[in-house]
């Protein structure tokens, strides 16, 4: 919020609280000229007597605390408010008037309103109590608002705020938004007549001038509360719109440069102006920007060619000084703020850095990796896609790289590291899965790989359908298996040992394979297990999925040997009918107690 | 940062011509269209003598450049012989057209300069 006096032509904003009963305003941003606008939108236009012109320091335009100020010589100058029929206040009204002293020991008004005679006037006075300021009224009605109203002018040399505010019950007064005394009073103040005068530095009636620089003035005509006087002390433009300053005024002051039309006479930018605009002060010749300065606004503060602002200060206010180019912030500062400097492109982390923060750097496109930096364990590089890792280097970190579309790892690169590229680009593998030693871990988006597969070592699953298993793949110890996407593994499956289940329909494995294993496959559910499969000590398993391998299919040697002795020595006897037929009746039962010992009975 | 402005002058020198009333005289019309607002420097400048009634001017802008309004109060000069009464006057982004009237002033002519600068890019 700004508390810079707004740009000359800005308009109230009406919906504002504190534009609510506000009937005279005048900011003096003229800086130039004899008229004073009002900016309540009554236009009840001042008109500055004997300007001098050009201004002097007792006299004339000068510069204020928050833009602007008017100096009245205490013997001729003066603003004629004219009539003001707006001002004609009575039992409910505020007065505000922000101004500098500059003697404050005689007679003098500050603000005069009459009815066209002094006889019935009320004002703001100075000098009947030295170094006091007071309201005083004639033809009032009740109570005299006079008495008990003096406020203290603390001092000749800066600016204060004096208020006074009547809302029928109550008499307040207040320096600097602080209440100074607030009385039970009833009284009303004489009505005076449109056709009053009413005038700034001296009564209305021309006389009593005021030594005093006036910043600005305002009339309601309701009591503001002690609240409203507060925050109007602390915010006195705030009911007016935002300061519009042009974008290119903004980027300027930001940058130090000079603000056109807002200097002073000497071209510095007062701190007022600087405070209204919520921008970092620069600092101007004479002036250094106070620590208790800096946390009541809470900003920090941008130091010009020649200043510092020490830790003490930053750390105090918990901020991080924006160094301007030619400034550095050192790595101890950084580090004793806990804060780690954003870096422009031309910076580098150095290693050392890295070790101490233990971050890692992510690296832009056009930042190569250093050997040095590679060989920092424990750190995952991301890779884009231009860069490459060497195997060497995924050898030596325990490292999987992820391939893009193009790029392809030799099986010689898979089998060292005993892992399996993952092909998709979306897939990742996870550290944790990195660590497991000797499984290589298919993400295909339908299958997912149960823990006590996982624990299956030596087993190298192959997700692409397109890939062949080589029969020198197929000589490792352990087991291939060659998926589809639909296919799970079950535990029963993954507890089979020395097992090669075969689930795309289309595949056959060679039985020289399948006996090297000591298994024998069906290889769909239609085929019919065929006598000269049965080799001695040679078992059958059928693994097709709903299939289990029953008792009355698992048949020991012995079965298999007394069936074939009955079949020869039914033909021996020659006693077969034209169409000889196998009743049930006539089928051997064969216990499992007959089973030999090398059956292997599948588990359920 | 470095910004490029492009000066126009409104009113070049131009007399105000005494007891012609109030806002006599307008200058030229200031289109900012093409910038980010500018800054309005106007100078009033009184003869040897004075006028009895200072030369009075007002701002205006406008949106259409047909239609327009007050921007701020009027601004009065100052009455002594040979007085130069200055302004420098920031005018916001959004403001399209700018003109000023001059006038008011009696019994002497006075000379009325009027000049912009638009703020027209930022670098």
């Amino acid at each position: 919020m700004s508390n810079f006096k707004p740009l000359f032509g800005t308009q109230l904003n009406r919906s504002h609280p504190l534009a609510r009963g506000l009937v005279g305003a005048w900011l003096f941003n003229e800086n130039s000229g004899i008229y004073l606008a009002d900016y309540s939108g009554n236009e009840n236009r001042g008109t500055i007597a004997y300007l001098a012109e050009p201004a002097t320091t007792s006299s004339g335009w000068n510069p204020g605390p928050l833009g602007n100020c008017l100096i009245f010589n205490g013997s001729s100058n003066r603003v004629n408010l004219g009539a003001s029929p707006e001002l004609a206040v009575t039992n409910n009204f505020t007065f505000v008037i922000t101004l500098k002293s500059n003697d404050a020991t005689g007679n003098a008004y500050i603000y005069g309103r009459d009815g066209g005679a002094s006889a019935t006037q009320h004002a703001i006075i100075t000098g009947y109590v030295d170094n006091n300021i007071e309201v005083y009224a004639s033809n009032y009605s009740g109570d005299d608002p006079r008495t008990g109203s003096q406020l203290a002018i603390p001092d000749t040399t800066t600016f204060h705020t004096y208020a006074y505010s009547y809302n029928g019950e109550t008499w307040a007064g207040y320096r600097d938004g602080v209440p100074i005394f607030s009385l039970s009073k009833s009284f009303s103040l004489a009505a005076t007549a449109s056709s009053g005068r009413c005038a700034l530095g001296s009564s209305a009636a021309s006389s009593d001038f005021s030594n005093i620089a006036l910043s600005n003035f305002y009339v309601f005509d309701r009591g503001l509360s002690a609240e409203e006087i507060a925050y109007l002390y602390a915010f006195p433009f705030t009911m007016f719109e935002s300061v519009d300053y042009p974008a290119w005024m903004r980027e300027a002051a930001a940058y130090g440069e000079s603000l056109l039309g807002v200097k002073n006479e000497t071209g510095q930018i007062s701190e007022g102006f600087l405070r209204s605009l919520g921008l970092v002060r620069l600092t101007d010749e004479t002036g250094n920007t106070s620590e208790s300065f800096l946390r009541n606004l809470g900003f920090l503060r941008i130091t010009d060619e020649s200043g510092n602002i020490s830790e003490t200060i930053i750390r105090n206010l918990n901020f991080l000084r924006i160094s301007n180019e030619s400034q550095q912030i050192s790595e101890s500062f950084l580090r004793n703020l806990g804060l780690i400097r954003n870096y422009d492109e031309s910076i580098q982390i150095s290693e050392s850095k890295l070790r101490t923060l233990n971050l890692i750097r992510i690296f832009s496109e056009l930042v190569s990796t250093s050997e040095t930096f590679n060989q920092l364990r424990n750190l995952v590089r991301i890779k884009n896609e231009v860069q490459q890792l060497e195997e060497l280097l995924l050898r030596i970190h325990s490292m999987v790289r992820i391939t893009d579309e193009t790029e392809t790892i030799g099986d010689q690169l898979v089998r060292v590291l005993g892992m399996v590229r993952t092909r998709a680009e979306v897939q990742q593998i996870s550290e944790s899965s990195l660590r497991l030693i000797g499984l290589t871990r298919i993400f295909t988006e339908n299958v997912s790989i149960i823990e006590s597969f996982k624990s299956l070592n030596y087993l190298i699953r192959i997700a692409s359908e397109s890939m062949s298993i080589s029969e020198t793949f197929k000589t490792l110890k352990g087991f291939v298996r060659i998926y589809n996407e639909t296919v799970t593994i079950s535990e029963f499956l993954s507890r089979l040992m020395s097992l090669v289940k075969i689930c795309n329909e289309s595949e056959s494995i060679p039985e020289s394979f399948i006996r090297q294993l000591n298994l024998i496959r069906t290889k769909n559910e239609s085929e019919t297990i065929t006598e000269t499969f049965f080799g001695p000590r040679i078992l059958l398993a059928i693994f097709n999925e709903g299939v289990r391998i029953s008792e009355s299919i698992i048949v020991s040697f012995s079965m298999i040997v007394l069936c074939a002795v009955v079949k020869i020595a039914l033909a021996l006897q020659g006693t077969f009918s034209s169409s000889p037929t196998i009743t049930d009746s006539t089928q051997p039962t064969i216990s499992p107690a007959i089973l030999g010992d090398t059956i292997i009975k599948p588990e359920d | 940062m470095a910004t490029t402005k492009v000066v126009t002058v409104l009113s070049n020198d131009v007399t105000i011509t005494k007891d012609q009333g109030a806002e006599a005289v307008a200058s030229a019309d200031w289109d900012l269209d093409n910038g980010f607002g500018g800054q309005l420097y106007i100078e009033v400048t009184n003869g040897a003598t004075g006028p009895t009634v200072a030369a009075i001017l007002q701002i205006y802008a406008s949106p259409d450049d047909t239609t327009y309004y007050k921007f701020g109060g009027a601004l009065g000069s100052t009455l002594g012989n040979n007085a130069v009464t200055t302004w420098s006057i920031p005018i916001p982004i959004g403001v399209e057209f700018i003109r000023v009237m001059s006038g008011s002033n009696t019994d002497q002519d006075v000379v009325v300069r009027v000049e912009g600068s638009e703020v027209t890019a930022i670098a």
